[in-house]
C-alpha cells in the first residue's frame, strides 16, 4: 500500500508563531496573530493536511515552512537541521529540497512566459543542469505531469486550468524537492479535472517519494490524500490525529461541526448538525484561552479559565477541548465506509475492481 | 399547476471574432413557485450565461437568438428594455459570488439597501431606513441599526452576502436567481447562508435558482436539480433520486469523481475535456467523452427519456447506464 510508515522525521514546526502589527493610532499598534504556536511533524513519504477556514493561518504556515515569511517566534527544522534563521544562500540551496504550488494557476505563471521556460527557469536558477540538459530534463518533468511535449512552447493562456497546475508541479518537481507544500491546489478546478490532478499527486507522491504538507480547506479531497490531519482555528491547532480518526470520531467541537456541515453524500441520510454561531473572531490580540468559546455550543464559564492546550485523547490524536477529553460532551461517529456511488463494467460483480479499471481506462487523456 | 418560469428552447450564442459560440443551444426547463432548483455545471457548462439570459444582463457580443423565457404569462425576450429593467430587482433579482465585490465600496450598506426600497417600491427615507433596518434582522445580521453604517470592506465575507440577499429580496421578487452564492465563503458560514436561502424560500414563497458547480451544496438547498452541459440540460432530477439513481453518464461521472473522505480507491475521472462550443460536437455534445457512445450517439441528439417521476435524462442508452451504475450503502 502506499500508506509507509513515518519513522523519519523530514520537518518539525515547533511554537511556530508569525504576528503581524496593526497600527492603530499614531505610535500604538496591536498584533494580528496570524499564526499562534502551531507544532507540527512530517515523516518522510507523509502527506499531512492541514484544514481550516480562510483566516485560520492555514497559509500563512505554509509560507513560513517554504521561508516565504520569516515566523515571529518558534522552530522550523528541515531533515534536523534549523532553516529559520539561515542567510539568503542558505536558504536557496534549501529551496531546492522544499517547493510549494500554490492555489490559482494562471495567477502563479508568468503570462509571458511559455509553460517550458517557466519550468526550466529553477533549474538553472538552482544550476541543476543548463542547455540541451536542461530541455532534457523539461521535457521529462512534462511528461511525468501528463502534459505533452508541446505544450512546452505554450504560453499560460493557452493552457486549460488543470494544465496550467500540472505546468505548476512540474515546476515544483524540477529541482527534485522532498517535501512539497500544496495550498489549495485544486480549489480553482472543476470536479472532473479536480480529481484527475488527485490522481496525479499520489502516482507522484509513490513514484517519488515526497512528503506533502497538504493545505486546504476542503475536508474531502484532505481525507482523501492525507495520512495524517491537523485543524487549525484562529491561528491554532486544535485537533490533530490520523485522518481517520479526526473525521470518523471528531474530538474538538470545531471539528464536528466542520465535519457536519459537509453536506452528505447522499441527501436521504440526514445528519445530526453541530452547528456554530455567528463568524470567526478577529485575529488580533485574541484571548489565551480556548478561542470558539463566543461560537460553541459546548462552552462553559470554565473554558474562559484555561489556557489553550492540545490534550491526548488517545496514542496520536489530540484534541484542544478540555471538555470533550473528559467526556463531557457527545463524541459524534461518522460511518467512513460508506460509499455512495460504484461504476461497474460489462459484469456487474468486482465492483472496486472494475471501478479501477474504468478510471485507468480514461486516466491517459485530457 | 402553472409553473414561474418556463425557459423553451433558448439559444443564446456569442459572436466573437473566430466564430459563433453556441453557449445555449436549446436550454428548456421551468421553476414552479416556491421552488428551489439547482442549475449544476462544469465551468464553460454556460450555466451563468443562463443566469444572465434570463434577466437580459448578456454582454457583448452574446445575444439572445430564438427561443422564449416566459415568466407569468409573459416574454421575457421580447420585452422592451424599459419593461426588463422595472422587472429586474422587483420581480427577479439576483444574488452574485464574491458579495464585496457587488458593493458599492464609498457608500454605507445602509443606504444600499435603503436606495433601492425608495426607488423599487417609493418609499419615503424614514420608511426606507426602518424597513432596511428589518430586513438586514431578516437575514440574521447581529445589531442591525449599527451595521446599517458599515462600508462593504468592513464586513466579512458571510456578512456581506447576508446584505445582498436582505438586498435582493426587499422588493419581494417572485424569484431569485443566486449565483454561486457560497463560493468563497467558509464551510461553517456557506451552511449559514444556504439555511437563510430556504428560510426566505419558506418565509415569501419566492422561487430560487441556484446556479452552482458543486454538487454537495445543491444537494443541501434544492428540491430539484438539473445538470447542465454545453449549454443544455443533460439530465433533471428531484434531489433524492439525483444522488441514488443519476440517468446520464455526464451525471455518472461528476458523481464518481468527487473524492470521497478517507476512501483509498483511485478516483474515477470524466476522460478529455469541455466541448468547444464553436464547434460543438455532433449527436449528443457528451459523446466524445462518454464510455457508453455508440454510433446513434454520434448521429443523433438524445431526447428527454424518462427515469422516475419528474426525472428525465437526453441519453440513448439510459437502459445500460442503470445496469452499470451500482449505488453502495
Amino acid at each position: 500500500m502506499w500508506r509507509k510508515s513515518h519513522v523519519t522525521s523530514l520537518l518539525r514546526v515547533d511554537g511556530l508563531k508569525k504576528y503581524y502589527p496593526i497600527r492603530t493610532g499614531l505610535f500604538a499598534h496591536q498584533n494580528l496573530h496570524a499564526v499562534d504556536g502551531v507544532s507540527l511533524n512530517l515523516g518522510v513519504g507523509e502527506t499531512v493536511g492541514l484544514v481550516g477556514e480562510s483566516g485560520s493561518g492555514k497559509s500563512t504556515v505554509g509560507k513560513c515552512v517554504t521561508m516565504l515569511e520569516r515566523p515571529t517566534a518558534g522552530t522550523i527544522e528541515f531533515e534536523e537541521k534549523r532553516i529559520d534563521s539561515l542567510s539568503f544562500d542558505e536558504l536557496r540551496r534549501i529551496r531546492r529540497s522544499i517547493q510549494m504550488v500554490f492555489q490559482d494557476p494562471y495567477d502563479s505563471l508568468n503570462p509571458r512566459r511559455t509553460a517550458g521556460e517557466t519550468v526550466l527557469e529553477p533549474l538553472t536558477i538552482h544550476g541543476i543542469s543548463k542547455g540541451r540538459a536542461a530541455q532534457e530534463r523539461t521535457a521529462e518533468l512534462f511528461e511525468r505531469v501528463g502534459l505533452r511535449t508541446e505544450h512546452m512552447a505554450r504560453f499560460p493562456h493557452q493552457l486549460s486550468g488543470g494544465q496550467q497546475q500540472r505546468v505548476g508541479i512540474a515546476r515544483a518537481l524540477a529541482t527534485g524537492p522532498s517535501l512539497i507544500v500544496l495550498d489549495e491546489p485544486t480549489s480553482a478546478l472543476d470536479v472532473s479535472v479536480q480529481a484527475k490532478l488527485i490522481r496525479l499527486l499520489r502516482t507522484l507522491q509513490r513514484e517519488m517519494g515526497l512528503t506533502y504538507l497538504f493545505i486546504s480547506h476542503d475536508l474531502s479531497v484532505v481525507g482523501y490524500l492525507s495520512d495524517r490531519v491537523a485543524v487549525m482555528y484562529l491561528g491554532q491547532i486544535i485537533e490533530i490525529g490520523p485522518t481517520r480518526k479526526v473525521f470518523a470520531q471528531p474530538r474538538h467541537p470545531y471539528t464536528m461541526a466542520l465535519m457536519s456541515a459537509i453536506p452528505a453524500a447522499n441527501p436521504l441520510e440526514r445528519r445530526e448538525r453541530i452547528v456554530l454561531k455567528g463568524e470567526i473572531p478577529s485575529p488580533i490580540e485574541p484571548p489565551n484561552y480556548c478561542r470558539l468559546v463566543t461560537r460553541c455550543p459546548y462552552a462553559t464559564d470554565e473554558c474562559r479559565s484555561m489556557a489553550m492546550e492540545l490534550w491526548e485523547t488517545e496514542p496520536g490524536h489530540r484534541a484542544a477541548c478540555i471538555r470533550s477529553v473528559r467526556g463531557e460532551i457527545p463524541i459524534p461517529h461518522y460511518d467512513l465506509s460508506h460509499r455512495p456511488l460504484v461504476v461497474a463494467g460489462e459484469y456487474a460483480n468486482g465492483r472496486a475492481a472494475v471501478a479501477d479499471n474504468v478510471a485507468s481506462g480514461v486516466a491517459s487523456s485530457e | 399547476m402553472t409553473p414561474l418560469l418556463e425557459v423553451r428552447d433558448l439559444r443564446t450564442h456569442f459572436f466573437t471574432r473566430k466564430g459563433v459560440a453556441k453557449v445555449l443551444d436549446g436550454l428548456t426547463f421551468s421553476v414552479g413557485k416556491g421552488e428551489i432548483v439547482g442549475l449544476v455545471g462544469e465551468s464553460g457548462s454556460g450555466k451563468s450565461v443562463t443566469g444572465f439570459s434570463l434577466v437580459r444582463l448578456l454582454k457583448h457580443p452574446g445575444r439572445i437568438v430564438g427561443g422564449e423565457i416566459i415568466f407569468e404569462g409573459r416574454d421575457l425576450t421580447t420585452l422592451s428594455e424599459d419593461r426588463i429593467q422595472d422587472l429586474r430587482g422587483r420581480e427577479i433579482s439576483m444574488v452574485f459570488q464574491n458579495p464585496r465585490s457587488s458593493l458599492n465600496p464609498v457608500i454605507p450598506v445602509g443606504d444600499q439597501i435603503s436606495e433601492v426600497l425608495r426607488h423599487r417600491r417609493g418609499l419615503t427615507r424614514t420608511q426606507a431606513h426602518q424597513k432596511a433596518v428589518e430586513l438586514l434582522e431578516t437575514v440574521h445580521i447581529p445589531e442591525p441599526a449599527r451595521r446599517m453604517k458599515a462600508y462593504a470592506h468592513q464586513l466579512s465575507g458571510g456578512m456581506a452576502q447576508r446584505v445582498m440577499i436582505a438586498m435582493a429580496i426587499s422588493c419581494n421578487p417572485k424569484l431569485l436567481i443566486a449565483d454561486e452564492p457560497t463560493t468563497g465563503l467558509d464551510v461553517t458560514i456557506e451552511y449559514q447562508i444556504l439555511q437563510l436561502l430556504k428560510e426566505m424560500r419558506d418565509l415569501t414563497g419566492t422561487s430560487v435558482i441556484v446556479i452552482t458547480h458543486d454538487l454537495n451544496m445543491a444537494a443541501e438547498v434544492c428540491d430539484r436539480i438539473m445538470v447542465m452541459y454545453a449549454g443544455l440540460i443533460v439530465e433533471e432530477a428531484p434531489v433524492q433520486e439525483f444522488f441514488t439513481r443519476p440517468g446520464h453518464p455526464y451525471t455518472v461521472g461528476l458523481l464518481a469523481s468527487r473524492p470521497h473522505l478517507a476512501v483509498e480507491e483511485e478516483i474515477p475521472t470524466i476522460p478529455g475535456n469541455v466541448p468547444d462550443l464553436i464547434k460543438r460536437p455532433s449527436g449528443c455534445p457528451f459523446h466524445p467523452r462518454c464510455r457508453w457512445a455508440t454510433e446513434i450517439c454520434v448521429e443523433q441528439f438524445p431526447a428527454y427519456r424518462p427515469i422516475g417521476t419528474n426525472h428525465v435524462a437526453a441519453c440513448h442508452h439510459v437502459e445500460e447506464v442503470a445496469r452499470d451504475v451500482v449505488i453502495a450503502g
